[in-house]
């Protein structure tokens, strides 16, 4: 599903984002990346919806080579991948309905189909009775499900998360986490960086320990 | 999960194929999108007023101006064309003495040219009543000799063009003709400064354009910064560089319609206010200038000004997205 060979990022400043990174994640599995910050956690996550491109080696996803893909079908790729970041990246100004349907209203769903599956994801990340308030009304726990319904809302393939737990309390992370677990559950590749080592050893799921841009080691499940 | 990869997993593609129904669904994605972006841009005439009617006024004033010379070229030409029209006769002395039988050949080579409306001789007889009418005189004595020569009334079907100032010439050089009237040399001045004034206002028109496109692209730039988060959530998400680019379509093409508007109105007080001095001027000379709505030149700088708000929106957006999203 996801698939990573020898891939490098070296940044206009000479710096390695990641150096020679090789891995394959089979669908449908949930992985952690680790590591400490500024070892290449992000810079991973943003090469496989093509938000960068590595200087060197190849990323496939679903067997597509990254690369060779022409970049109008990058749209078409992102809408497979649901991303879910620490800021939230929630639209102030809209209100909760309308942040979690922007994906599908990207992808130019019809509104009734729309209106089913934003109630059906906010009412599965708790927030269903939110859905009229507006993002600022909502605490961070609160933005961060409403991230996450959006994230899930298209029914990606993949789910990809970025210190998603890093503003919250352990009590909220862990309530999170189960949501991504959620999620695997049913089949969706789950990906997800953080550096909260406390919370990630209480789950049974592989890691990629990265450092300095490379693979430190990688910890199958126990 | 393997190290040393090995392509074993594969997947569906994750680029879904189109079906029938798919594309009519994505057509009225399509529709609906452009729906939404147009009741955003004047959505937001409404919300931002200040920053959108002040860039819909500087838009106006810069069409203004070549606006107003083009109709002021149109209004030259109205009266140099109602003055060609009455300037159309030409008045052709003949040296005195001409026979009969030349006059008539004279007469019947002028009818045969394609630029001549009608001719109309007035023998020296006809002459000397006419001008013993005119003093008032029952009737000239007949001992002295008729000075008047023969005169050939001519009317021209346009007087002020290449082959009517040709036949001129070759009737000058007529050896029966002695001389002619020379009435429309100035109507010509006239007509050669509207051209000049009708130019002159394309010209501008097409420098003033591009500070149209300036003054809507930095409006335009300054949107954009502002929803730089947003236009990165949307790519994102899957959003195509063409629905980014689309809400800031109709805002730079809405204010360029508006812009060529406020143009037209600017341009229909002004020509409204000189209207009186203009009508003064055009009266001395048998004619006078009605000012309407000027309807045509509301629909070209409308069209213009739509047009370059389009395109400042097009040059701008793709700009800000190749270099701030990565669309």
């Amino acid at each position: 599903m996801i698939e990573f060979d020898g891939v490098s990022r070296r940044f206009s400043n000479g710096h390695f984002g990641l150096q020679d990174v090789r891995f394959h994640i089979p669908e449908g599995r949930m992985v952690f990346i680790t590591g400490h910050s500024g070892s290449g956690k992000s810079t991973l996550l943003r090469l496989i919806p093509a938000l960068d491109h590595p200087t060197s080696g190849t990323v496939r996803i679903g067997g597509h080579d990254l690369q060779k893909m022409p970049k109008h079908q990058y749209p078409k790729l992102r809408r497979q991948i649901g991303v879910v970041f620490q800021d939230h990246h929630l639209l102030p100004d809209r209100r909760v309905f309308d942040n979690v349907a922007l994906p599908m209203q990207v992808a130019g769903f019809e509104p009734r189909d729309i209106r089913r599956r934003v109630e059906a994801a906010l009412d599965k990340v708790g927030l269903l009775a939110r859905q009229r308030a507006r993002v600022d009304e909502l605490s961070g726990g609160e933005q961060q499900r409403i991230n996450i319904a959006r994230a899930l809302v298209n029914r990606p393939k993949i789910l990809l998360a970025d210190e998603p737990t890093g503003n919250l309390d352990p009590e909220l992370s862990r309530e999170i986490f189960n949501q991504f677990a959620d999620f695997h559950a049913i089949g969706v590749t789950v990906l997800i960086a953080s550096h909260d080592l406390h919370l990630l050893k209480t789950f049974a799921v592989p890691r990629i320990v990265l450092n300095q841009g490379r693979i430190a080691q990688i910890e199958e499940a126990f | 999960m393997d190290q040393n990869h090995s392509t074993s997993a594969k997947i569906p593609s994750g680029i879904p194929t189109r079906t029938a129904r798919t594309k009519t669904s994505a057509l009225n994605a399509w529709k609906r999108h452009h729906a939404r972006c147009l009741k955003d841009g004047l959505w937001h005439l409404v919300r931002r007023p200040l920053s959108a009617w002040a860039t819909i006024f500087a838009i106006a004033i810069v069409l203004a101006l070549p606006g107003f010379l083009m109709t002021l070229a149109t209004q030259i030409k109205h009266i140099g064309g109602a003055l060609a029209a009455e300037q159309g006769q030409v008045n052709v002395y003949l040296k005195t003495g001409t026979d009969e039988t030349h006059v008539k050949d004279f007469t019947q080579w002028l009818q045969s040219q394609p630029n001549v409306r009608s001719t109309h001789v007035i023998p020296p007889e006809q002459g000397l009543k006419d001008l013993a009418r005119r003093l008032n005189i029952d009737s000239l004595d007949s001992d002295i000799a008729n000075p008047l020569p023969t005169v050939v009334v001519l009317k021209l079907k346009n007087p002020t063009d290449q082959a009517s100032l040709a036949l001129r010439e070759e009737i000058r050089n007529n050896p029966l003709v002695e001389n002619l009237s020379e009435s429309g040399a100035w109507v010509k001045r006239l007509q050669t400064i509207s051209q000049f004034f009708d130019e002159l206002s394309w010209w501008l028109m097409f420098l003033f354009g591009f500070t149209v496109v300036s003054v809507i692209g930095n409006t335009l730039r300054l949107e954009l910064q502002k929803r730089r988060e947003e236009l990165a959530l949307i790519a994102l998400i899957g959003g195509t560089r063409r629905y980014m680019i689309r809400p800031l379509l109709y805002d730079g093409a809405i204010m360029g319609l508006l812009g060529g508007l406020v143009a037209s109105g600017l341009i229909y007080t002004l020509l409204t206010m000189l209207t009186a001095p203009i009508n003064q001027f055009a009266a001395e000379y048998g004619t006078q200038i009605t000012v309407i709505t000027p309807m045509m030149l509301t629909a070209l700088l409308g069209l213009i000004g739509l047009s370059l708000g389009w395109l400042s929106a097009q040059l701008i957006g793709r700009n800000f997205l190749r270099h701030a999203v990565s669309a």
